[in-house]
């Protein structure tokens, strides 16, 4: 087990990881990280030609100060996939890096923290252009950018709690790779992101929102549509919720990582 | 750095065992219904294993493959946790387990130096420091494709690379697990050269290596491990020798040896191999390893017997002995295939060749024998390279290659008209007798 002394001295590998990881991604593209953020980019014109083609009414919550339903759309896409490119991201981490991990000593969940900080730094990017278009749009988000951070760092904890425990899983069961994969799949449909959560509390009914509300995922993404799309508060109970999750989530994945880091070598 | 007296590593009590899964189940699938990871044996890859490496030394690690050479390496290097037992390091450590450790092919060789660095614990000030120097030591080729992505490198420039990083971050202690053997002869050089520099400005290194007689050469200790036990430890010629020796028998124990007990035994088997004076017995020298083994005299008249036995009576076999250099040259090969033999052989016997001089240059070498069919084709049994024994010489003038004429030497120069006839019987190294 990898003591905390070992990881602040192992913070120049860490470094030197995350930047491996980001410029090895767009190593030898034209466009580089351009990809990563025409890759949502395509998504919100996919559903917004969509809604468009139903004729829907552009579902963007209420109240709320958008009227775009693509930037609706984005502003949750943008959190979400940071926290899904970390979670598959860091699942396969230990596995990718064996080669690494069966030659050289050092504290092995720096390979997952080092994934989050490559996804984090591709967010980020997003995250500007999102809060570019917000301005543009005429959202004044700018004062509201320390909350953002706030979140980002609870959202953080969250997805590295879960990536850790998953990472180590992964070692032993390899198709736990696929599986998240799925999962995920089924947790964006889970959250308020293609579509608005007043939708669901038409359909479930005030006094049952709670239950959808259990999903942590759900009211982090609305904190985010609170902020940057309205210019408002998150509800501050849920949000504790949230941060309840997060804790507990980084808690057991450190408990769970250090239990089987010292086998990780022989196992891969 | 530590205390001079105090060793670079201690290797204390260490015992290491992996699971060798015979039906892995690595899906979650089989693991739920079968409620297990797979049926495994557990096998004990290091075996209670105590060493002390002084600080300062070229440590050598020899033994066969899969004997737990680089599974020790790996423990030293905290990349395997021991089972029981503890290793302590004195000193900031680098280990060079595979070449380009962490190698990214689609980065630059620029970018992948100071990646490897970090790897191997530098900050980035330390490898601006020491990039110009890690560049040069890769070579000419690699300095001119820096920039280039790594994935066009050869293996040969890859492999530079790395080792040029590793040998230069100047680590206190350095693991080196078989890479002597890599790269071209010049490189190989430089790369002696470096571990020298290193050993003599007080660095520990540690080296796994089949190239022997590199180990010999370059180390002041060496430790032979066997099956994840120590089997010697001590002077790296002494070790080496022992261990060929050993390593030729072990092969040669095979036939029916334990690794193959489904094979019938031979009707004819070897029992024991000697070695004896004539008129007067042999001395005996002492290895540093505590051997006793025989000491002939060049040109010294002996016996070679070997025993045997049979379970019942068998159509004679030809019989036959073997010296054998310990860099495993044969030196003389006698056998009875020319020599008037009863029409069979029966329960247990000796047979016996004596040498009126043995010709052989001052060395180390060792005798095996065989017993071959009536035709002298295929071996029923065969024991070579049983007995260690060593000669030594009556003239300080022939160490050199494999047969010591023990001639005398004369001409104007030494003012007799000599012809130098020597003591033995002539080119009668064919079969004896
Ligand atoms: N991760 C692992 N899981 C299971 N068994 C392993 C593992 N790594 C090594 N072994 C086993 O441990 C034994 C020793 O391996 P090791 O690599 O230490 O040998 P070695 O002395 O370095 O051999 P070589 O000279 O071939 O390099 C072998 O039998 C090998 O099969
Ligand atoms: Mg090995």
């Amino acid at each position: 087990m990898a003591t905390i002394a070992e990881y602040v001295e192992a913070r120049e590998l860490a470094k030197a990881l995350t930047l491996r990881e980001i410029r090895g991604q767009y190593k030898g593209s034209i466009l580089g990280w351009l990809w990563s953020l025409l890759n949502p980019l395509t998504t919100v014109l996919v559903f917004s030609f969509l809604f468009a083609v139903l004729r829907a009414p552009a579902p963007v919550g209420d109240p709320s100060g958008l009227k775009f339903y693509a930037l609706y759309f984005f502003t949750g896409l943008v959190p979400w996939n940071f926290f899904s490119a970390t979670v598959s991201g860091s699942a396969g981490s230990l596995v990718n890096q064996g080669s690494l991990i069966s030659k050289v000593y050092f504290p092995r969940a720096i390979v997952v923290v080092s994934k989050l900080g490559a996804v984090g730094f591709t967010s980020l990017m997003e995250m500007t252009v999102a809060v570019v278009l917000l301005l543009i749009a005429g959202n004044m988000v700018l004062p509201w950018l320390p909350v953002i951070v706030l979140l980002l760092v609870l959202q953080s904890c969250l997805a590295l709690g879960i990536g850790l425990i998953l990472s180590v899983a992964n070692v032993y069961f390899r198709d736990v790779g696929h599986f998240v994969g799925i999962l995920l799949q089924m947790a964006f449909y889970s959250a308020p992101i293609v579509y608005p959560i007043g939708l669901v509390e038409q359909k479930l009914g005030a006094d049952r929102l709670w239950i959808y509300r259990l999903n942590p995922l759900v009211d982090l993404i609305e904190a985010y549509h609170h902020v940057l799309d309205d210019q408002r508060w998150p509800s501050f109970g849920w949000l504790a919720y949230v941060a309840a999750w997060a804790v507990a989530s980084l808690g057991l994945g450190v408990l769970m990582f250090n239990r089987f880091e010292p086998r990780l070598a022989e196992e891969l | 750095m530590s205390a001079p007296s105090e060793p670079a590593i201690t290797v204390d009590h260490v015992s290491k065992r992996f699971r060798r899964y015979m039906v892995k189940n690595q899906s979650v699938k089989s693991a739920l219904f079968k409620r297990s990871r797979g049926t495994y044996e557990e096998n004990w890859v290091l075996d209670d294993v105590s060493l002390d490496i002084p600080t300062g030394s070229t440590y050598g690690l020899i033994g066969s493959n899969g004997s737990g050479k680089s599974t020790l390496l790996k423990c030293m290097a905290r990349i395997l946790k021991p089972d029981k037992g503890s290793i302590t390091v004195n000193g900031r450590l680098s280990a060079l387990i595979e070449l380009g450790a962490g190698f990214h092919p689609e980065l630059s060789g620029r970018e992948n130096v100071y990646l490897n660095g970090a790897v191997l614990g530098l900050k980035r000030r330390e490898i601006d420091q020491r990039f110009d120097e890690i560049v040069s030591f890769a070579g000419r080729q690699v300095s001119e494709a820096i920039d280039q992505p790594i994935k066009t490198y050869s293996s040969g420039m890859y492999v530079r690379l790395g080792f040029s990083i590793a040998v230069n971050v100047e680590p206190e202690v350095l693991l080196v697990d078989e890479v002597l053997a890599v790269g071209d002869e010049e490189f190989q050089r430089r790369c002696h050269q470096r571990f020298e520099e290193l050993s003599s400005s007080g660095r520990t290194v540690v080296i796994v290596s089949h190239a022997l007689s590199t180990v010999a050469a370059m180390c002041d200790q060496v430790a032979w491990l066997e099956r994840g036990k120590l089997s010697h430890v001590g002077n790296p010629q002494q070790v080496v020798d022992s261990y060929l020796t050993r390593l030729d028998f072990g092969n040669a124990a095979g036939a029916g040896g334990p690794a193959s007990p489904a094979r019938a035994l031979p009707d004819v088997r070897i029992t024991d191999i000697t070695l004896d004076g004539v008129g007067r017995p042999l001395d005996h020298t002492t290895t540093e390893l505590g051997e006793q083994v025989a000491l002939v005299r060049s040109g010294q008249s002996v016996r070679l017997r070997m025993g045997y036995e049979t379970d019942q009576a068998v159509p004679t076999p030809v019989f036959a002995l073997a010296i054998h250099t310990l860099d495993g040259t044969l030196a003389a090969n006698p056998s009875t295939l020319a020599t008037a033999m009863p029409e069979k052989v029966d329960g247990t016997g000796v047979v016996e060749l004596e040498v009126p001089s043995l010709m052989l240059v001052p060395g180390a070498y060792t005798l095996g024998a065989a017993i071959l069919d009536a035709g002298g084709e295929h071996a029923i049994d065969k024991k070579l390279r049983l007995v260690r024994f060593e000669v030594a010489g009556a003239d300080p003038g022939e160490v050199r290659g494999i047969v010591a004429l023990n001639g005398r030497w004369g001409g104007s120069l030494l003012g007799g008209s000599g012809s130098g006839s020597g003591s033995g019987p002539g080119p009668g190294a064919g079969p004896a007798r």
